[in-house]
């Protein structure tokens, strides 16, 4: 190429690149793809894909819930939607346990086992691989756990849910709060995702007394899901039961139930539970402070959905009986 | 000497080894391929703490591990699993790099340099060749475990107090044993693929495979007709399971040691196949040209 061509074609394509600029830029800021208007680094770092990540840290809490015994993706695995360290949790939805660990299937499995934890435990158990500990065996006189720094009393059992682990409440609570990074991490990927707040907010106020942060953790989502019912109803179970403010957790209540009627309706099962859950804290409130007739009008709207329909009307007449001697 | 012929034939190994060494025959040969195999393994970790490779992965193990560790989550200053597991991981990935990376340049860079002919003329066997690279690698990251693995300790206990030494030196003998097979599977591939980048992609790849995988080929085997099944099966049998050496979920969630035997009796599983490993790059230094 002759020498005097050159700054002529790169003129021409500085030129060109402007103008392409000029019509790009303005494209991209209007684009439904773009993420410059997030100002949310992981959000800007990863897209949609964060959603996935936050799944698998809230599937990581509760493998910390199980203290790592988790089934892997060949295994039975529970629904991430009803995990059980969520049992207790808002509406308590259908949580399910993990299914305990089959035999080993072959020599290679059986000692694999001693190098993972392969026990079904949960949280503040006593934590040996020796499948003498496997969830639901009953301790015997001819036991002998010494070798693991376990020693055991007469009155020691395996199996149920009283868990085994003589350290005490603080040893449980020490391990309950490692839960808690891998629910903070799950919000901070996914703020639209209602379960991880309510997850976090009750392992903060039922376990580790943080109410304040469990509140705080509420709020966060409500921020993120404005009029969210399960947020809402997790924050009047905080007021009415740390606070023990019932008007404002009869008002915030009230404020969940409208919000769902909006917004939801109770064809799935997920649903009907949280409207029931809603219902029936409602009634018992208003049943606390001798609002017999609201109370019985709560479970009236109960009755459409309940499926023990012969045991609530007995209820609703007997808060119809008090509102009666009341007058 | 030999006395069959008359001539003066000296055999280096029987008459020139044994000198001063109080030794003969055989404990000579023995005493002598021990200190070949020494020397060369001396010169791989002198290697190893030349190269910054170790102090980089160290420093920033340590810096990751302390930003995260230094996060607030809800006002719980003794959260201290996450860090674990954390400082767990990239010690693993850090110790795999370091083993893979060395082990897979020691040979083709003695070839490359022309170094490998003087190292033969010593005279060093190309087995001892072998077996000095191998113990020079596994000893050089046996070293940076031990320094990784203190920190880890030192880290856990200032955040829970906790001590757990027989179950963190067991974790840290599983990880070096297993680190042992996997710088002998590299020796061997250095032998087989052509250049070091080949085999360190190759083997990154078969031994994360092995680590996540390796334990569920069983479950995926049995789901399987026939003859996938027993040839899934078979290969499930034959790979070295790596993960066996992997007990970082016992280490964060603080369960029990393992039972010695059972320690005992993985790192005998972890000794049998670098031993074939070996004995297969052995066989094949033995057998290819050094130029």
């Amino acid at each position: 190429m002759p020498r005097g061509r050159a700054p002529f074609i790169a003129g021409l394509l500085l030129a060109l690149s402007l103008c392409l600029v000029t019509w790009l830029e303005p494209w991209y800021q209007s684009w439904s793809g773009s993420r410059t208007g997030s100002a949310n680094l992981l959000s800007v770092a990863l897209g949609d894909s964060r959603r996935l990540f936050a799944k698998h840290f809230y599937v990581k809490a509760d493998a910390y819930f199980h203290s790592g015994y988790y089934p892997s993706i060949f295994d039975e695995r529970p629904d991430e939607d009803k995990l059980h360290m969520a049992a207790n949790a808002g509406s308590g939805n259908h949580h399910e346990d993990l299914p305990l660990r089959g035999q080993p299937n072959d020599w290679i499995d059986r000692f694999g086992r001693h190098f993972h934890p392969s026990v079904h435990t949960h949280l503040g158990e006593a934590k040996c691989n020796d499948p003498h500990h496997a969830h639901g065996h009953v301790h015997g006189a001819d036991c002998k756990h010494d070798d693991h720094g376990h020693v055991h009393g007469p009155d020691c059992k395996h199996g149920d849910d009283d868990h085994d682990d003589h350290d005490g409440a603080a040893a449980v609570a020490r391990e309950q709060r490692e839960l808690l990074p891998w629910l903070k991490l799950a919000a901070t990927l996914d703020p639209d995702r209602p379960e991880t707040y309510v997850t976090a907010a009750y392992w903060l106020r039922s376990h580790l007394g943080k109410v304040a942060e469990a509140e705080q953790f509420i709020r966060e989502g409500l921020q993120h899901i404005p009029g969210e019912p399960e947020l809402l109803f997790e924050l009047g179970r905080i007021y009415r039961e740390n606070h023990k403010d019932t008007n404002r957790s009869r008002r915030i209540w009230q404020a969940a139930l409208s919000q769902f009627r909006k917004t939801r309706t109770t064809e799935a099962t997920e649903d009907i539970l949280l409207y029931a859950q809603m219902l029936i804290h409602l009634a018992k409130l208003e049943e606390e402070t001798d609002n017999y007739v609201q109370a019985a009008d709560y479970l009236k709207d109960l009755l459409v959905v309940s499926p023990n329909k012969a045991a609530l009307q007995k209820s609703i007449d007997a808060l119809t009986a008090k509102a009666a001697a009341q007058k | 000497m030999s006395a069959t012929t008359g001539k003066t034939i000296i055999d280096f190994r029987h008459d020139i080894a044994p000198i001063g060494s109080g030794l003969s025959g055989h404990a000579s040969a023995v005493s002598s391929a021990f200190n070949n195999v020494s020397a060369i393994g001396g010169v791989v970790v002198k290697e190893l703490l030349r190269r910054k490779d170790f102090y980089v992965l160290f420093v920033l193990t340590a810096l990751i591990t302390a930003v995260m560790g230094s996060v607030n989550f809800f006002n719980e200053a003794k959260i201290v699993r996450y860090v674990k597991e954390l400082c767990l991981l990239l010690i693993w990935i850090s110790s795999l790099v370091i083993a893979v990376t060395t082990a897979a340049r020691q040979i083709p860079f003695e070839r490359e340099n022309r170094t490998l002919f003087p190292l033969l003329a010593k005279p060093v066997t190309r087995a001892q060749v072998v077996l000095g690279k191998f113990w020079g690698c596994w000893l050089a990251v046996g070293l940076a475990l031990g320094v990784f693995y203190v920190f880890f300790l030192v880290l856990g206990a200032t955040r829970d107090g906790e001590w757990p030494i027989a179950l963190t030196f067991q974790a840290l003998t599983l990880h070096w044993f297993m680190l042992g097979v996997v710088i002998a599977m590299t020796v061997l591939g250095s032998l087989v693929f052509a250049a070091p980048s080949s085999n360190n992609t190759i083997t990154f790849v078969v031994v994360l495979g092995i680590l996540l995988y390796g334990r569920h080929l069983n479950k995926v085997a049995l789901g399987l007709d026939e003859p996938s099944q027993t040839l899934l099966y078979s290969i499930y049998y034959v790979v070295p399971h790596l993960e066996l050496y992997d007990v970082r979920d016992l280490l964060v969630h603080g369960w029990a040691s393992v039972p010695w035997l059972v320690w005992l009796g993985d790192l005998g599983y972890a000794v049998v196949y670098a031993g074939l490993f070996l004995l297969g790059a052995c066989v094949l230094f033995k057998r290819k040209p050094v130029n």
